[in-house]
């Protein structure tokens, strides 16, 4: 099961290589990788206890996961509106509050991703037809729009906590 | 995260999806092990005034711009082991010495997200529980599985002695079954704990290996499903061991009786009836008490007394609770020399639970 999985992803990586080499494809100028993560208590050698991040692994219903973004300009020229958009993954419920991004402006979507507003003026209708502000557990996707222009070589992170149903 | 937030919060997200018009979602309790969570962010961008085409994640990171360049990042949702044993029996369960097949049920739940199954022993325990103290112990305990979902134990048809492929979130009735010595005294106990130990599941009508570690010393593996033992503590476990348990037990309820007999000299043939002295002649007068201080009436109390030896029965005296018996073979309670040869013969249809007594008298003159 795993091994295949690799197998895949080696597969995808090689395909990527090699339709970027043939230069079939436009390279983007920004690179874009997400990573998840649990915290986890450990001991330290002196017998302190101490919360440090590692690679989602464990994760059982209930558990938190943090997702974090990071983006940087490969190219040369300077990318403006700069949005990194991420949906909330199948299974997982955004824990309210959680998204953050330095230098970035908030938007949520509670329609799959057609529409981004801030929280505050994003409203739902509830079961009676009733109209009500959007709480977290109503966002399909979370939109971190920079505020800045992204120079070449510059780059950043943002990113939020989802909780495992 | 309490399970009634969680509940709140799956009403919160399923209204939401409801509002979207999206149906059909069904929410089990806690994500299935083994489920795939993938995450995929983009990034738009602007160069020169132009939108650029739209660039997936990767988990190693990606700048390969178009649909289908980016990959998942992932990991695999892991095996929650909880689960839950409660007794449904409020108080220990009331029992008559000498009961066979005598019942005490549970329930067991699968509170993880994977199917297992469970094996199950049954310790007994010590102490004081639902009004019972543990002072003896059933014969042929053994331990069955409801095999027809009707809660009720039916000999014969609840055969399976562990749990087989309990699904996430679901619950299945356990009886412990035990027969009650006949030696046993009213307010005897016998106290039990059921233990049900979280076992691999997947093979249907096998029993899966005993789950006794988790994974909780092993290095992370984000492909691969591991084990977590999230489960509290019972009354004969520990928390976060892949095990729960429950007790419960057996009250013998019976009665407890006792026989007091005492005599009197009603007269004699000097003093007649004042300050009379049990003298050749005499009248004597037998009391026989008997009393129930147990939970259960005593029924068909037979009691027998052989009048002594130097003393004649006084025809007519017999009486039960102060009412007239005949010495003859009839329908009433006694009789003299009938059923039993030199004796008064009573049977006492009931004497009551806690405190009823009954008062049998005869006379006797002294030889």
């Amino acid at each position: 099961m795993r091994r295949s999985a690799v197998a895949v992803v080696l597969g995808v990586l090689v395909l990527a290589l090699a339709a970027g080499a043939a230069g079939s494809e436009k390279p983007g100028s920004i690179k874009l990788r997400v990573i998840a993560e649990t915290e986890e208590e450990i001991t330290t050698p002196t017998g302190e206890t101490e919360t440090v991040r590692v690679e989602a692994a464990t994760v059982v219903p209930g558990d938190e996961v943090i997702y974090t973004i990071f983006y940087t300009n490969v190219g040369e020229r300077p990318a403006d509106n700069v949005r990194v958009t991420n949906p909330i993954p199948e299974h997982l419920l955004y824990v309210d509050g959680s998204a953050a991004g330095d230098g970035t402006t908030l938007t949520f979507s509670v329609d799959g991703g057609n529409t981004y507003a801030d929280a505050a003026d994003i409203t739902v209708r509830d079961e009676h037809g009733q109209t009500r502000t959007a709480t977290a557990t109503d966002y399909t996707h979370i939109r971190w729009t920079l505020d800045r222009t992204l120079g070449s070589g510059e780059e950043g992170h943002v990113s939020f906590v989802a909780q495992l149903m | 995260m309490s399970r009634q937030l969680k509940s709140v919060l799956y009403g919160i997200f399923v209204s939401g999806l409801i509002a979207f018009g999206l149906t059909g979602v069904a929410l089990a309790d806690g994500t299935a092990s083994g489920t795939s969570i993938d995450n995929l962010a983009t990034v738009d961008y602007d160069v020169d005034g132009v939108a650029q085409t739209e660039i997936e994640s990767s988990p190693s990171g990606n700048s390969t711009a178009g649909v289908g360049n980016g990959t998942d990042t992932s990991f695999v949702v892991d095996n929650k082991v909880d689960l839950t044993v409660a007794t449904t029996d409020g108080a220990a369960v009331a029992v008559t010495p000498g009961d066979q097949d005598q019942v005490l049920t549970y329930t067991v739940t699968n509170d993880g997200n994977t199917v297992q199954d469970y094996s199950l022993t049954v310790p007994g325990a010590s102490g004081t529980w639902g009004g019972a103290t543990d002072n003896f112990d059933a014969t042929s305990v053994n331990v069955y599985v409801d095999a027809n979902a009707n809660d009720t134990y039916d000999s014969g048809t609840d055969t399976a002695t562990y749990i087989d492929e309990l699904a996430a979130d679901a619950e299945i009735s356990v009886f412990v079954v035990g027969d009650i010595p006949l030696a046993q005294s009213d307010d005897d106990g016998a106290l039990y704990d059921l233990i049900a130990q979280t076992a691999v599941g997947g093979t249907g009508g096998s029993q899966g290996a005993d789950i006794t570690t988790d994974d909780a010393g092993s290095a992370d593996v984000a492909g691969t499903v591991q084990i977590v033992f999230a489960d509290g503590a019972g009354t004969a476990d520990a928390a976060n061991d892949g095990k729960h348990s429950s007790r419960d037990g057996y009250l013998v309820q019976s009665a407890a009786m006792t026989v007091t007999k005492t005599s009197a000299v009603v007269s004699d043939p000097i003093n007649g009836t004042t300050n009379p002295k049990a003298i050749p002649g005499a009248t004597m007068r037998y009391t026989i008490t008997v009393a129930n201080a147990g939970n259960e009436d005593a029924d068909d109390v037979t009691v027998v007394d052989t009048i002594p030896t130097n003393t004649t029965y006084v025809a007519g005296t017999l009486e039960l609770d102060s009412a007239s018996l005949t010495d003859g073979a009839d329908a009433d309670e006694g009789d003299y020399n009938v059923t039993n040869a030199g004796a008064v013969t009573i049977v006492i249809s009931a004497v009551a639970a806690s405190g009823g007594s009954s008062t049998i008298t005869f006379d006797v003159t002294v030889d």
